[in-house]
């Protein structure tokens, strides 16, 4: 077993147990906010991986790995306010919310 | 056991519980909650890996802003009178075994049966080489993320943070018309 104290090893086993959780998220269920959490889930457990790698591999340095979990972040905002837009437009259009319901390209 | 170590333990217990729930939860607006406790545990090991513009950042964005932006598609979406919003598991089975074939892979390569501790592919350092690393080649030591973060943006990164800034201009305008009623 690993040790307790915050290590690499930790951090990815957090992060790939969250990874497997949003990837079971947006395998599993039929409804499109489900699916937006697994991805947001995905996201973050990404971002964690960043920003542990940037601890422990560069504790020193400058903090490439934050920036780039910045930029994740900017990603995943713009993505949710996308997705809520296409949720509210499927709904005023099919009245449920299901991603089977999608099925035709012309409305 | 140091403090610190057991404040990992703990935000590692609830982000993992949390993400768990978020997953196998048979109520939708259960598994948003838990989406925010999972969110808040990220922002909690952020901090007690030393990223605290990141945690910051973290609280304010995901949990101020699409946690909001999630419950409110969840209440618009949905008869809240009527029904209990239930959240069906149409792919359980195939679903749960990719997921824990990803898992365990990951897993494999993070390291997690070694004793050691760290995976054998990447050289990390502990705290007391770290000290060490700060006497033998004068690197100072930053104590706050934020400045260090700011100048990069500005300077190194100057072009992805531009184009950030246009992406995120351009997905609010789409949203914008994307979401607006029809008008004939």
């Amino acid at each position: 077993m690993p040790t307790l104290a915050p290590s690499l090893t930790n951090c990815l086993m957090i992060s790939a147990i969250m990874f497997a959780c949003g990837l079971f998220c947006v395998l599993a269920r039929r409804n499109p906010v489900s699916i937006l959490m697994g991805v947001e889930l995905m996201l973050n457990a990404a971002n964690l991986n960043l920003v542990a790698f940037s601890s422990f591999v560069h504790p020193r340095s400058y903090h490439l790995g934050h920036c780039f979990a910045i930029f994740v972040i900017v990603l995943a905002a713009s993505e949710a306010a996308v997705f809520l837009a296409l949720l509210l437009s499927l709904y005023q259009q099919l009245q449920r919310t299901d991603v089977d319901a999608i099925q035709s390209l012309k409305g | 056991m140091e403090a610190i170590d057991l404040i990992f333990w703990i935000l590692a217990l609830v982000t993992c519980g949390s993400a768990v729930v978020v997953a196998l939860s048979p109520k939708l607006i259960h598994s948003v909650f838990a989406l925010f406790f999972a969110l808040l545990g990220v922002a909690g090991l952020y901090a007690a890996l030393g990223a605290d513009f990141l945690a910051a950042a973290q609280v304010i964005v995901y949990i101020g802003g699409i946690l909001v932006l999630l419950i409110f598609g969840v209440m618009l979406t949905n008869r809240i009178g009527q029904s209990h919003l239930p959240n069906e598991l149409t792919h359980g089975v195939s679903g749960s075994i990719l997921a824990a074939l990803v898992l365990v892979a990951v897993l494999r390569f993070a390291g997690a049966w070694r004793d050691s501790g760290d995976p054998a592919w990447a050289r990390t350092y502990r705290s007391d080489e770290v000290s060490q690393l700060a006497k033998t080649e004068r690197i100072p030591a930053v104590k706050n993320t934020t400045m260090t973060l700011g100048v990069h943006l500005l300077t190194t990164y100057v072009v992805p943070f531009e184009v950030a800034s246009v992406v995120l201009l351009v997905a609010m305008i789409g949203a914008a018309s994307i979401a607006r009623k029809e008008v004939d």
